[in-house]
């Protein structure tokens, strides 16, 4: 009887045991997975209200930069406006060499005096290319001229000074000039590059 | 001493004992006791409707008794262990009368103990009709002592701490896992998701902070090639021999103001620059300042590129914006420029420096006034070249182009002929000397335009005079040269005699 007895007690104690050597299990192994994942766990949430903050900062400061360039571009509007409308010229959208024409004859009925005459007797566009290694086109255009030297000399300081912001005339590069001088005036073929952006 | 209850059995022929006793602790007035003798008489009945034989039945009755109680009232059950120290009554043989022999027999009518355990053995094989119903024997039906209760106690609460400690590690692997799981989104955000999205957060603000501040970049790289091709004009007209002193006057003017505000624009840029176009996370942290910088330019580049591509090419109103977005991608591209842009230093900046600057400014810059100023660049300046030829001329002839060929002879030009693409000119004209020295005039002429630093390559070879009845002797010209870049060398520019 006394021999059963202890033997139940013996068999409840070890049933205890088991109970809590795995309670004991499952806390560290809980502990374990809270200490490397749980760690990890912490980090985001640290993490989370510091990003929290930092946006609230960039927020501020994204606010200030637009603001800052809307106030630039509402001060500076007129530069713009006048930047983009002397692009637009300098370098048009597309060939418009109908325009270029009328630019030109402009030019050659402004400067013609009897005294400095300038005389375009002809005007020849070739087929737009590419320019390499930029984006814009180039119209070949050919003019043959006679003019006095003074206005020979006039005419080339308006090719280089073109495509300029202060002069607002289209962009012209000479490629080739032939120029032959006579006893009072000079006659010159000279080749141009003229410059657009292509059309969207 | 406590209340108790009596049990009796009636046995049934077959020298069978007529009674069996259990005794019983009473809670008289409790419930217990109602249903204790409910039990009882429960059991009696069985015991009267079946017909044991006659050896068997008392033993069976008494042997299962406990259980039987037990079975019928759990109540009862639950006193009897504590307090029945005789649970069994074994039947008793024949001869043995129950009223005689010792306190075992008295009480149990068996002789002694050993007779019970043979007479259980015998009746092993075939079960009573309570037993069937009853079924097996159970373990614990040996009545526990207090200290198998109390380690019973233990062990229970053992075991409750052991699923409650399970529950808990359970549920805590379970909350952390799913907080660390950025998809599971059952019960709201998890933190993994919250972590992932402000990451996310800071990076578009940052990215938004960026575009604006790129925006307002190319605002003052436009403002500055606005006014820094006027600057560059205006430099030019007081650089230029062509330009009068009254175009000098005005050019001078306007370039300082244009100065000024070139210095305001280079200024606002370098502040934009100084904030910062990165920032780090908990998630980027270890990525190098190179590769961060990558990941912030590809997400800039994504976000201007979907709202690129929401615009409408076809609309006025879409094309300006669509041409800004364009401009700021090239801006992104270009990480040398905005380094030079970022890197510029303004102090004590005067006109060469402020030139400076424009040109090497539209030299890497790749918006269109950038490219337009590269193309300028590239523009060979006829005017200034036919200026240097006369200069060149007016050295072997000191009166060129003052209109005294005829009466004074030297060198005239009558045709020029430049080719812009391989930067060769060809020059045809006429010498005439007054002496015969006419073949020195030309070799003349050839050195000097090789000793100056403008032309080279000079080729003339073939020499011829005639006598001229009028003046002297004449020959005609065709000279062939190359144009000589600004820092490049020639070794003939510096052995050929000085004229």
């Amino acid at each position: 009887m006394i021999t059963s007895s202890l033997t139940v007690q013996k068999s409840f104690k070890q049933a205890r045991s088991v109970y809590l050597l795995l309670a004991i299990l499952f806390l560290v192994a809980a502990s374990a997975f809270g200490y490397f994942r749980g760690r990890g766990l912490l980090a985001m949430r640290g993490a989370i209200s510091g990003n929290e903050s930092q946006i609230i900062t960039l927020q501020k400061e994204k606010e200030e930069a637009n603001a800052r360039y809307v106030e630039t571009r509402t001060a500076f509007a007129k530069d713009m406006t006048d930047f983009s409308n002397i692009i637009g010229k300098i370098v048009p959208q597309g060939e418009r060499y109908t325009e270029f024409t009328r630019a030109l004859d402009e030019y050659f009925a402004r400067n013609l005096t009897p005294e400095n005459p300038i005389l375009a007797s002809s005007l020849r566009f070739g087929k737009g290319a590419q320019v390499e290694d930029t984006p814009f086109f180039n119209l070949p255009t050919s003019l043959t001229i006679t003019s006095s030297p003074e206005n020979f000399f006039k005419f080339l300081r308006f090719v280089e000074q073109s495509g300029s912001i202060e002069t607002g005339t289209r962009l012209m590069d000479i490629q080739g000039i032939r120029i032959n001088f006579t006893e009072e005036d000079v006659s010159f073929t000279v080749d141009l590059r003229t410059f657009y952006r292509p059309e969207q | 001493m406590p209340e108790t209850n009596q049990i009796s059995g009636n046995g049934s022929g077959n020298g069978a004992p007529d009674k069996f006793q259990v005794t019983l602790p009473s809670q008289s007035g409790s419930t217990d006791e109602v249903e204790k003798k409910s039990a009882f008489s429960f059991l009696q009945n069985l015991l009267k409707k079946e017909k044991p034989d006659a050896t068997s039945s008392p033993a069976a009755a008494t042997q299962t008794s406990p259980i039987a109680v037990a079975a019928a009232s759990p109540s009862a059950a639950q006193v009897l262990p504590s307090t029945v120290q005789a649970p069994a009554v074994p039947a008793a043989p024949s001869s043995i009368k129950p009223q005689e022999g010792n306190v075992y027999s008295k009480l149990f009518g068996k002789s002694d103990m050993s007779q019970t355990g043979k007479k259980a053995d015998t009746n092993g094989g075939s079960k009573s009709p309570l037993q069937k119903i009853l079924g097996a024997k159970p373990f614990l039906a040996r009545a526990p002592t207090l200290d198998e209760f109390a380690e019973r106690r233990k062990v229970i609460r053992a075991k409750r701490f052991f699923f409650f400690v399970a529950t808990i590690a359970i549920l805590f692997v379970a909350f952390v896992s799913v907080q660390l799981n950025p998809e599971f989104e059952l019960f709201g955000k998890t933190i993994a998701k919250k972590f992932e999205e402000t990451n996310q957060s800071v990076v578009a603000v940052q990215t938004e902070t960026n575009e604006a501040r790129l925006r307002l970049v190319l605002f003052h790289v436009n403002r500055l090639n606005l006014h820094g091709d006027s600057f560059l004009f205006y430099q030019n007209i007081l650089s230029s021999a062509q330009s009068t002193a009254s175009e000098k006057t005005f050019a001078r003017a306007k370039l300082a103001g244009q100065q000024k505000e070139i210095e305001r624009s280079l200024e606002a840029i370098k502040d934009a620059f100084s904030k910062p176009f990165i920032i780090t996370t908990s998630v980027n942290q270890d990525v190098s300042r190179i590769d961060l910088e990558k990941q912030f330019e590809d997400a800039l580049k994504a976000s201007l590129q979907s709202k690129q591509s929401a615009l409408d090419p076809q609309k006025p109103e879409d094309r300006e914006e669509l041409r800004t977005i364009g401009n700021i991608i090239q801006l992104l591209d270009n990480r040398a420029f905005r380094g030079f842009l970022k890197n510029i230093n303004l102090s004590g900046l005067d006109e060469k420096g402020t030139a400076d600057i424009i040109q090497r400014i539209r030299e890497r810059g790749s918006d269109e006034l950038s490219a337009i100023a590269q193309l300028k660049q590239k523009r060979i300046p006829w005017t200034e070249i036919m200026s240097r030829i006369d200069e060149v001329t007016r050295k072997v002839d000191k009166v060129y182009g003052q209109g005294l060929f005829e009466e004074l002879g030297g060198v005239r030009y009558t045709n020029y002929d430049f080719n812009t693409k391989t930067g060769q000119i060809s020059l045809t004209g006429q010498v005439k000397t007054d002496d015969a020295k006419t073949f020195t005039l030309l070799a003349d002429i050839v050195d000097a335009f090789e000793k100056s630093l403008y032309f080279k390559d000079v080729d003339y070879r073939d020499f011829s005079k005639s006598k001229s009845e009028q003046f002297g002797y004449s020959s005609g010209l065709r000279l062939q040269f190359t144009l000589q870049g600004a820092h490049e060398k020639d070794p003939r520019d510096s052995t050929l005699v000085t004229l």
